[in-house]
Parts: C-alpha cells; structure tokens; sequence
C-alpha cells in the first residue's frame, strides 16, 4: 500500500478572480459565479494534473478567508472581533457575534456541489473548527444568550457541517486548528489550549469511530503573506495535546520546523495505534520549490520514527487560507505539490511500500 | 498598555472565558457519557439476555437450523441440526459451510442435484428457498432457506431443516383418499356439489358439472347460488338449496318436491336434492355435501298415471252413461207391451225397441269384453282362409247404419281378383267395423270416407282415409290408447266408450299386423293404414277348422234345460227356442232325471243349485246313465272359481258356463261341435 499523500486545503485565487471581487466589493456577488466556478475547475484540473491522489477544490469559493466563510455575512456579527498578528507584521481581524443565535451563514458541503462536478479523484473538504469560532463570542456576554448557549449552538452548527460533507461523499472533512499554538502564544499554562482540545473532542465525540476515520485534524503556526502567527511557539508543548483529539487522521506541518527530529520523537511518543499522521513536506510560505529528492528524504527521516503504514504527507498549510494573499503564485503551488506527490512516491519506492 | 496588549488581554479574557463553559460543556458530557455508559451497560446485560433466549430458542425449535454467513462460514446452529445430520462436533466448529454440505450430501437419495442446488441458492443469493430432500434410509426432509438481512445488508443465509416424513405419508394417503373420493363421485349417478363453510362452491362431479353447465374449475370459489339455481316448479320462485340448512342445523336436509333446477344453459330440469354437513375429524362442520337427481322421468311418468287415471273415471262415468241410456227406452217399452191398452202394433213396436236397445247394449258390452280378452291375452282368433273382400263386407254392413245416418259417401277400391288370407272373418270385420265407425264419427255430415284394399306379396293393405276434423300433431301418439277418445266432446256426442281403435289395433297386433294413423292436423282428415301379415292358409290350425266349422248352417238341437229360477230358465229356453232348437224345461234335479231319459237331449243345461239333486248329482247320473255319447252336459253357475269347474268336471259336466251367460256363446258352443272343456279346456 503507497503512502497516502493529500494537500491541505488552499490554492491561490486567479487573479482575474481577485480583481473581481475588488471590483464588486462584495465576495458574495452573485456576478462572480462563473469566475468562483471557472476558478475551481481549473484549480481542479491542474491539482489533478500533479498526481495528488486525493485533492481539494482549492477553497476558491471561501469568502474571505478559511476562518471566517461560515459565518461572513451575518447580520449579528461585527467586524471588530479579535485581531491575529503576523510575523510579517500585518493583522487579520476576526468577526465578533453581536446578538443571538449563533447560526452558520453557510456550511462547507456547498463548496463540494461545485467541486464534484469536475473532479475524477477523491475529494477532501476542510472546514474551521469549533474552537476557532469560539472566539467570536464577546468577554462581555450577549444578554440574553449565555455563553454555554452559544458553545452548545457551536457544537451543532460544527456537526452539520461535518456530517453534511461526510453524506456528500467528501473523501475526507479536515477540521482546521491553527490556532493551537495561538492558544498556547496567548496562555502559556496551556489551559485555554486544554479547553480547545476539549471543545473539540466535545464536537468529534458527536461522531461514529468510523466517521472519525474519515474526520481528520490540521495544525500549523498559521500562514498568511508567507509569514506565520505562532511559530515562536514551541511544536513539543503543542503536540502532546494534538494527540488527544480523537480523530483518525492529523496533518500537521513539518517541513518548516527548524528541528525536525525533536518532533518526530514527540509525534512517536505521542502517537496512537489508531492515528495516521500526514506530516508537511513542503511549505506554503517558503518561495522554494522543493525537490522529490528533498521530499523523499523528509519521508524517510520520518519513517524512522513513524511506522510507515501510519504514515502520510501533506503541505504545511494551505498555500492562500486568506482569499486575498497573493504572495504565493497558482503554479508555485501547484509546484510544490507535485514535488509532494513526486516525492512521496520515491519515498514509498525506497520503502518497497510503492 | 499599548492597544495591542488591550487586544491581546481582551482576547485571553474571551478565551478563558470560553475555557469556563467548555469545562461545563464537557463536566456535562461526561455525565451524559456515564449515562449513557450505564445505558449501554443494561443495553448489553439485555442483549446478552436476548441472545440467550435466541439461544433458547433456536434449540427448542423442531427444526435443524444453521446459519452461514457470506463467506459461507457457519456463524451459528443448534443441536437439533447436529442430530439430523448426524454431524461431529469436530465438523461443525471447524465452521466450513461446504464441509458440512458434503457430509449431508452423502445422505440423500440424489448427492449430485443437492449439491449443485445448494451451489446454487449459495451462487444466487434467492431471498427465500425450499427444496424438498428425500434421505436414502427413507426420511424426508423440508429445507428452507432465507437471506439474513442486517440493516437491509444481506449478510448470510439462514438454513432451515424439517423432518417431514410423516406429512409426506399422510400427504400421500390423503391424496389417494382424494382420488378415490373423486372417482366415486365421479361414478355415481347422482350429482354432487360440496361446499366451504360459507356456501362457497369447492367441487362438482361430471353429473352436476353437465347438469348445471357449470366446469367444477370455473364454479370453484362462487357462491352455490350463481351455480345452483333452483325454482319452485309450479311459482317459479327462486327457493333456496338445502346446503344453508344443513350448514345451520348440522343435519341431512333434503328438499324433494317441486324443485326445478335452471341450468347455465336456460334449460330446466326437475330434480330431487338433499344436503348433509361435511365434518372434519374433531366433528366440527367444514361443509356441505349436496347430492341431486333428475326426476324429470319419473315425474312424467307420475303425471302420465294421473292421466290415465283421470281418463279411467272419465270412462267408468262415459260407461254408466252409456249403460243407462237404453234403460229408459226399454223400461218405457215395457210398459207399453204390459199396457192393457196396447195395439198389436204397439207392442212389436215396443219388441223392436226393446230389442234394439238391447242389442246396442250388447254390442257395448262385446267391445268391453274383446278388450278385457285382449288386454288380458285370453283372446283367441279363430284363424281360417278368409277372403278380404268378404269380410269388408261384413264390416261396412255394421258400420253402414252410422255412414248412412251422416250422409257420408263411402267409396271403396279393392283389387278385382279375390284376396284371400289367414284370418278370423269376425274379428277382421270387428276391428274393420271399428275404423269405419271412427271415420264416420269424426268426419261432419256429408262427408267422405275411402276405403282401398290392396296386395302385396308379403301383406295386405287397408287403407280408410275420412275428411273429417282430423287429429292434432300431439293427439296423434295417443289415438289407440284406451279410453282416448274419451274426453272428446265430438265423441261423447256420438255416442260410444271411445274403445274402438284401441280394440282396433288389439285384433290388427293379434294378427301380427299394425295400425297406424296419420293427419295433417286438425280439420284436414285423417288415415289409417292396416298392415296384415298374409299368412299361409296351410297354417290354418285344428281349432281355426273348428271355427270353419262353425260357419255352417244353424242345425235344430234338442236342448233339456233344469233351472229353479223360473225366470232365468224361461227367458233362456226362449232365447234357444228363437235360434230354431227345441227346448225343454224343468225346475229341480229329479224331474230333470226323468225327461233326460224320455226327451233324448243333444245338450243339458243345468243349473248347480237345484232343490232334490244338485247339478253335481244330476250330471254324474246323467254321465252313468247316458245314452249317446255325442250329449252336451253343460253346467250353468254362479259358482266362478277355478275349483267350482274342477268340481263340475268331476261330475261329468263337459263345459263350465258363469253366469250371466254370454248368450252368443253358448248359442256357438250348442250348434258346434266343440270338444268337451274337461279335455280342451276352452275357457268361457
């Protein structure tokens, strides 16, 4: 059996796209969608054209960003929510719920409606996680609407979703945390992570053992103008933690960790029967493509640690999670997952599991 | 602190926040874990438990079962399988499906087809199967078998395994019992139907099927009433069959009278039916049994007897009437003849009258008696070579009377060479006279009536054709039955018993000959055709030469006649005397004895009840003491049974007379020659 391989999520926007929507104003526009539609085909075909095994639809249509699509546009919401640093120096800023009830605008099965009438492999739909959304409820509270209401609410809108792409035939739903090693930036003790962890599991929890095998979770430092909001967060406090969600898949970023080793030694130690792990391979915010042979060589550094029938690749993260970054080409992108998908199978080969 | 730091607490803030009610949020759903934890702990304590009793169960079944799943595995059984099989345990748990297969195979009658059929059912996947497998030490299994369904998922297959051996017998006596019951209903006259509880049709025998036009196949399952429609015969009413008594009263019910069955095709027929409940083994009813008959014969036959016996009350009625009628003008002239007044020429007139009537009664009482004789078979023809021209004739003379009275015209063609055959002159005039008389009744004033006679090599043929008002299609099968004519009004205006033709076609049949009679219908004439057979006269026999005889001339006889009853002896002695013989009389046994002896007598008439001597006495010293062989002794009685004349044989009497004497015949039997009774033994 080769080693599975799946991208994250994200490709960059064509531009005529981006330009569109600049030139409405408004991502929802219902004059952009032949461009939202033309965008994903040909995001499709060419990830198809790069051998991924399994692909995504790009996230062409998540307005504006990977964080916030389910619930842009919501009359209770205001865009004065709280802001995430980059190390580039810049900020996005989230949506804070103004009024009850939390509902989503939109789930993420829509996207896949679009997306299978092209694809011809397995598709992969990720959507934002339970814990990422939290944060949109104030300090202050909403009269009226407790906060145990609002996580009650959250938990049943992040069902719907999931279960909706599950029935959708969605080869796999990837939930999104990048903000774990947000929560360990923001409180070092590791609780507010902990609390993360457990309203997460609170979510899966809602799922079969079989469901959860086709339920997977991806952490990064976050990646936006090819710059991150947490790396400086040490990868070995977070991944213990990782290791308690109960879920059967964990992407998690690798190729733009400085010392490697350390965490494939955590990840081992820390790594449950039941658990694949896809690692990083290339990374989005790195401008270098990377070589098969460069690839090759990261798998077979982690097959050391990491049984190999357990064992998958991915990218990082995704190579646009914020609609608007255009730091990252389309074919730089498209680059670097064939050196992925390339890589892997030589990787597979040395392995004798191609 | 800058706006960042603001952010950043504010974000931490919102975050632990958060932290709190997560923390609620999973204190909570780790209570409804434990709940559920503890719910699913009764759930498996309860599942263990249905297992358990699926366990139970599957081992208290009558029925061998195992269970293979898709791979064909044995995934479970129970012991009842084993034992049926005669399968080792080591077998069994080894859980190989077509392991099993084969070792069962190697006990049924036919191991190639079972294996191949449950290859089959194995390679189809049927929802549902059942083969029937016969073992070669004789026991017969049932084996069923259904896919096991999880989830709608088919996920193996359930085998059933029935002993059936015992059903198949009583199957197989059941069906025989069957066959029987159908060839005996087949076979018996009577039709039959049977019926389900609620009068619902569930057979018919061929009987029943041609009798109602309904095929047992198409009546299967309708109401008996759509099959069999009965009507009451005389209202036409519809009445119900016997079938829903008998279902309700649980008893044979028959309905006999009056029931007209209306046939698919329209058509009717009379029947007699009855019903009887059909009861299963534990004596409830489980249906009914009708059985019916056509009755349509008997019931014309019925019918045809009250005919007959309507039309005998209208002949004895017709025969007191006709007997009456010439009692009036014979006591009238009586009376004149007696009258002290009367003329000469009154009393002959009164003679004449008297005479008349009585000869019309005589006549009528002949035509009783011939067809008594006939109808009883005690008539004898007197056959002699008789020519036909003669005896039409004699025939026309008699009839001439009545022809003539209705201005008829009678034409007769008979062929110029004489005809002559065997027959009884008289009696073929008789039964002439009778055709010709029924011509001349039935034919209006002035009419015509066609006699011809022709030959043919073998028969004589008589033709009597009339214009008369002919005879109706329907009447013509009845015209020579006794008393037919009867309820004729043109008849009874005539006069007559209406015994004619009946009489007729007698003495034609006693000659070997038929009558027949023909008609285009009413007012259109009619013709009756005589067939005679023409004997040869060589077959003339020694008592038709007697008859010869008898034709002669009248020759004087001396007559002694001994009666105490004056007047019945007076009124003989005259009869005698007006036939020319020469009579004397006495009134007892002695004064008999003694003119016997002076008067010389050719014939004796006495009388048995005498004063002095009885007839016995008188005959017997008569007989000792008889003078010439050739005298007659005739005893003349009231006394009719059979031993009465074998009393008066023994005592030397030659012939055995009843009274009232038939005068005729004792006026032949005198001027005959006709040998004793007590030796020919001619009844009288």
């Amino acid at each position: 059996m080769p080693i599975p391989t799946e991208p994250i999520g994200s490709i960059p926007r064509p531009l005529k796209l981006l330009d569109a929507i600049g030139a409405c104003g408004d991502g929802m526009d219902p004059r952009l969608d032949p461009l939202y539609e033309e965008a994903t085909r040909d995001t499709i075909e060419k990830l198809e054209a790069t051998g991924s095994p399994v692909i995504t639809d790009g996230e062409q249509r998540k307005y504006h960003n990977f964080w916030t699509y389910s619930v842009q546009g919501l009359k209770n919401t205001s865009p004065d929510g709280f802001k995430i640093p980059f190390s580039a120096g810049h900020t996005r800023r989230m949506l804070r719920l103004t009024a009850e009830p939390f509902r989503y605008k939109r789930y993420a099965d829509q996207y896949l409606d679009s997306a299978l009438r092209y694809a011809h492999v397995p598709l992969k739909q990720a959507v934002i996680s339970p814990s990422a959304l939290s944060l949109m409820y104030p300090a202050e509270g909403i009269s009226g609407y407790p906060r145990e209401q609002f996580i009650e609410d959250l938990l049943r809108e992040h069902e719907t979703e999931v279960r909706r792409c599950l029935q959708k035939g969605a080869y796999k739903v990837q939930i999104d945390f990048t903000e774990g090693r947000l929560a360990l930036k923001i409180d070092p003790s590791g609780n507010l992570l902990s609390s993360f962890i457990d309203l997460n599991n609170l979510a899966l929890s809602r799922f079969s053992a079989a469901d959860r095998q086709r339920i997977g979770l991806h952490t990064c430092p976050g990646g936006d103008r090819d710059s991150t909001h947490s790396a400086d967060v040490d990868y070995v406090d977070l991944l213990p933690s990782l290791f308690e969600l109960n879920v059967g898949n964990l992407y998690i970023s690798l190729a733009g960790e400085r010392d490697r080793p350390r965490v494939l030694e955590t990840i081992r130690r820390y790594l449950r029967p039941d658990q694949t792990i896809f690692l990083g391979v290339v990374a989005p915010i790195d401008p270098r493509i990377e070589t098969p042979q460069e690839v090759r060589d990261q798998v077979l550094q982690a097959a050391e640690y990491i049984p190999v029938n357990q064992l998958g690749t991915t990218d990082d993260c995704g190579f646009s999670p914020f609609c608007d970054d255009t730091s990252t080409t389309r074919e730089t992108a498209f680059a670097k997952i064939r050196a992925r998908v390339l890589g892997t199978a030589l990787a597979a080969q040395v392995l004798g599991v191609g | 602190m800058s706006s960042d730091q603001r952010e950043e607490e504010l974000l931490r803030s919102v975050a632990l926040e958060n932290a709190k009610s997560i923390l609620r949020a999973r204190q909570r759903a780790e209570r409804e874990l434990l709940v559920a934890k503890e719910a699913l702990e009764q759930k498996t304590r309860e599942l263990a438990r249905s297992l358990a009793l699926l366990g139970a169960t599957l081992e208290s079944t009558f029925d061998g079962i195992v269970v293979t799943d898709g791979e064909r595995r044995v995934t479970g059984f129970n012991e009842k399988y084993l034992r049926m099989w005669n399968i080792p345990r080591a077998i069994i748990d080894a859980g190989e499906h077509r392991r099993i297969v084969e070792l069962c195979a190697a006990q049924v009658c036919d191991a190639q087809r079972y294996l191949a059929r449950v290859e089959e059912i194995c390679s189809t996947s049927p929802a549902e199967s059942t083969d029937v497998l016969e073992l070669t030490d004789g026991r017969v299994y049932e084996r069923c078998s259904s896919v096991q369904s999880l989830e709608g998922r088919n996920v193996g297959r359930v085998w059933s395994f029935r002993d059936i051996t015992e059903q198949k017998r009583a199957e197989v006596e059941l069906r025989q019992q069957r066959e029987w019951f159908k060839v005996t209903l087949a076979s018996i006259g009577d039709a039959v139907i049977t019926t389900d509880t609620h009068g619902k049709v569930t057979f018919l025998n061929p009987v029943a099927e041609k009798m109602t036009g309904w095929s047992s196949a198409e009546a299967t399952g309708m109401p008996l009433e759509a099959v069999f429609h009965i009507v009451n015969e005389y209202t036409g009413e519809r009445v119900g069959s016997p079938v829903g008594p008998a279902l309700r009263q649980g008893s044979v019910v028959g309905l006999a009278n009056h029931t007209v069955l209306l046939a698919r095709n329209g058509g009717e027929i009379a029947i007699e039916d009855s019903a009887a409940p059909i009861r299963d083994a534990s004596g409830a009813i489980s249906g009914a049994v009708m059985v019916f008959h056509d009755v349509t014969a008997r019931r014309r036959a019925e019918a045809a007897l009250r005919d007959a016996d309507r039309r005998k009350d209208e002949f004895l009625a017709t025969l007191a009437h006709e007997l009456r009628n010439p009692l009036a003008p014979i006591r009238q002239a009586t009376f004149i003849a007696k009258a002290a007044g009367a003329s000469e020429a009154q009393k002959r007139w009164s003679h004449d009258v008297i005479d008349r009537q009585v000869r019309h009664m005589s006549l009528l009482l002949d035509d009783l008696l011939d067809i008594s004789r006939i109808t009883r078979g005690t008539l004898v023809l007197r056959l002699q070579p008789t020519d036909l021209a003669s005896t039409i004739d004699a025939a026309v003379e008699t009839s001439r009377p009545m022809i003539d009275a209705k201005r008829h015209t009678l034409s007769i063609e008979i062929p110029d060479e004489p005809l002559r055959f065997s027959a009884d002159p008289l009696r073929m005039a008789q039964m002439l006279s009778n055709v010709l008389t029924n011509a001349a009744k039935y034919t209006d004033p002035e009419g015509h009536i066609r006699l011809t006679a022709s030959g043919a090599p073998e028969e004589v043929i008589i033709r009597v054709a009339d214009t008369g008002i002919g005879i109706s299609e329907d009447a013509l099968p009845r015209v020579f039955e006794m008393f037919a004519q009867v309820s004729s009004a043109r008849d009874r205006s005539e006069g007559g018993l209406g015994i004619g033709l009946a009489l007729a076609k007698g003495l034609v049949e006693l000659h070997g000959g038929k009558i027949e009679a023909h008609s285009a219908g009413l007012g259109r004439g009619s013709e009756f055709i005589i067939r005679l057979p023409k004997k040869p006269l060589a077959q003339v026999s020694q008592v038709d030469a007697a008859a010869v005889q008898a034709a002669r001339p009248l020759v004087s006889r001396r007559v002694l006649l001994a009666d105490d009853n004056r007047d019945s002896a007076q009124t003989l002695a005259e009869l005698l005397r007006l036939e020319g013989h020469a009579v004397t009389v006495v009134h007892d046994g002695p004064e008999a004895l003694a003119v016997f002896a002076e008067f010389n007598p050719h014939v004796v008439l006495l009388d048995i009840g005498m004063p002095g001597l009885d007839g016995y006495d008188v005959a017997r010293r008569m007989h000792e003491s008889r003078p010439r062989p050739g005298v007659k002794l005739i005893a003349i009685t009231g006394w009719a049974q059979e031993h009465d004349k074998t009393r008066a044989f023994s005592a030397g009497f030659d012939h055995h007379f009843t009274k009232p004497v038939d005068p005729q015949q004792l006026l032949e039997l005198i001027q005959s020659d006709t040998p004793p009774d007590n030796l020919a033994r001619d009844s009288h």
